[in-house]
């Protein structure tokens, strides 16, 4: 059993709120499109008492389908700590299963907020330009946010965190059923060019305009916190840079040193460790648990394990990221 | 056997019914999505199914090549051994598992040869490492042909 089970889930919605003296019927539960890696729904529940609440329902793919591995525990704690410090605009965590007997796995249950993402206010006509600034400073007030004020620990030493990153990287290879010369060149050159280290900050993991929501009422929401962690606060830089390459508009490019600009006066870093030169080194950077995904999926789909429509494009995506690596280097290389 | 219409060419009129005829009759975004995944795999193992034989030859000939250049390491060593075994037991066999298993060992080189190259200073070399990767992706961009994301809209 999974949250894909349409025909299943509303009376396993029904039983766990049953369980929780909270009874309800679920009235739609309707898979949403968007997500590649995690299973999404809209579910409409109608109280006894009358009225109706609206809410997404996010849990995990069967593990034969997965493409990509996240915690939603992890998530709903920093969901959890977001809402409180009321510094960033998520949309709030109605309810938390942790226990997987009732849906298959952790379920989350989070507020639905009428909108569409920035990303089909793009593709409807938008003008990227418009949206740039108020990009930027969304972006950089995740960059802005310290562990402390949301109670998380942060990594002891700069390059010590470096250093996982790239021994992550290499494990990619590792891991992988053949060689990867690409993750080598990659890892060797990124060790070679360190930037200077910098104060850890809150990083979303996954900073994309599919992940902003445009409510109805034109206020923001940024979701989809699966890969969030504390790390380097220029790592969503260079994410989203990797990601709007393939996924256009890259709201940054437009005018790099505007965005970077707003960036560094919205969270007071210098422009000696925000340049184009560290947004090119974070955009190979940053991309490690996504590009991790994507090698398990096809390295599990190579040895049988694992099948699906997702998991066969991967051995697209995983190129594309390696493309835009590789330009990444390039301009950099043309920089020296 | 029958050769034509070729596997390329039966792959692309797939996709090609995919695209124009399977994908504007469904409705349900989630599975419009899987139609928009499966179209691109399809019209990307057509391109493969076409050239992928002779690209694994092109470029172990240029990893071959590169790896004489650089300075030995033990990585590097074991490597090139394993590959030369690798293609005195099976080298000349044709069939696709074979070729890809030839290709992987030649990678395996490649990957020691890259860092063998970077632990050298020498930044000709690093370069030159750079261009044949940057080559190999070539080849990887040439097999999406029309790469879009679906369902991001």
């Amino acid at each position: 059993m999974s949250a894909l089970d349409v025909a299943a889930m509303p009376a396993r919605i029904e039983a766990w709120l049953g369980s929780q003296g909270t009874p309800a019927r679920v009235a739609t539960y309707v898979l949403i499109a968007g997500g590649f890696s995690r299973v999404m729904a809209k579910v409409v529940l109608e109280w006894p008492g009358g009225g109706t609440e609206t809410l997404v329902m996010r849990a995990d793919p069967p593990p034969e389908l997965a493409t990509l591995a996240s915690d939603r525990s992890a998530e709903h704690r920093l969901l959890a700590a977001l809402s409180a410090a009321s510094t960033l605009p998520v949309p709030g965590v109605r309810w938390f299963v942790e226990d997987e007997a009732w849906f298959g796995s952790k379920a989350l249950f989070i507020e639905y907020v009428p909108s569409r993402t920035l990303q089909a206010h793009f593709d409807a006509g938008g003008d990227p330009a418009h949206a740039a600034e108020r990009f930027a400073e969304l972006m950089a007030a995740v960059a802005a946010t310290e562990p402390s004020q949301l109670g998380l620990a942060a990594p002891h030493d700069w390059h010590a965190y470096i250093d996982g990153h790239l021994a992550r990287w290499r494990r990619i290879e590792t891991d992988h059923v053949e060689a990867l010369p690409i993750i080598r060149y990659l890892v060797a050159w990124l060790d070679r060019n360190r930037p200077r280290p910098l104060p850890f900050r809150l990083v979303h993991g996954d900073f994309q305009a599919a992940n902003v929501l445009v409510a109805d009422d034109g206020t923001w929401r940024l979701i989809d916190w699966e890969f969030s962690r504390i790390g380097d606060p220029r790592e969503d830089l260079g994410y989203y840079n990797a990601y709007s390459g393939a996924v256009p508009p890259n709201l940054a490019a437009l005018d790099l040193d505007g965005y970077l600009r707003r960036f560094r006066e919205r969270t007071g870093l210098s422009e000696d460790d925000v340049n184009p030169f560290t947004f090119a080194w974070f955009t190979i950077l940053s991309t490690t648990t996504a590009v991790e995904g994507l090698h398990h999926g096809c390295a599990g789909m190579a040895r049988g394990e694992r099948r699906g429509a997702n998991v066969s494009f991967n051995t697209i995506l995983s190129t594309v990221g390696y493309t835009n690596f590789l330009d990444a280097i390039g301009q950099l290389e043309a920089l020296r | 056997m029958i050769t034509g219409p070729t596997t390329e060419q039966l792959l692309i009129d797939v996709a090609r019914e995919l695209r124009e005829v399977i994908l504007p009759r469904i409705e349900d975004a989630t599975v419009r999505v899987s139609v928009e995944m499966l179209e691109q795999v399809v019209r990307s193992c057509a391109v493969r199914a076409a050239h992928e034989l002779a690209w694994m030859a092109e470029e172990e000939a240029a990893i071959l090549a590169f790896a004489g250049r650089v300075p030995s390491s033990p990585g590097l060593v074991r490597a090139l051994e394993a590959h030369a075994a690798h293609v005195a037991e099976r080298g000349e066999a044709l069939h696709l598992d074979d070729r890809v298993a030839r290709y992987r060992s030649a990678s395996a080189v490649l990957s020691e040869a890259i860092d063998a190259a970077f632990a050298s200073g020498d930044g000709a070399l690093a370069a030159e490492s750079r261009e044949i990767v940057l080559a190999r992706n070539s080849h990887e961009i040439e097999a999406r042909p029309g790469f879009y994301f679906p369902g991001r809209a």
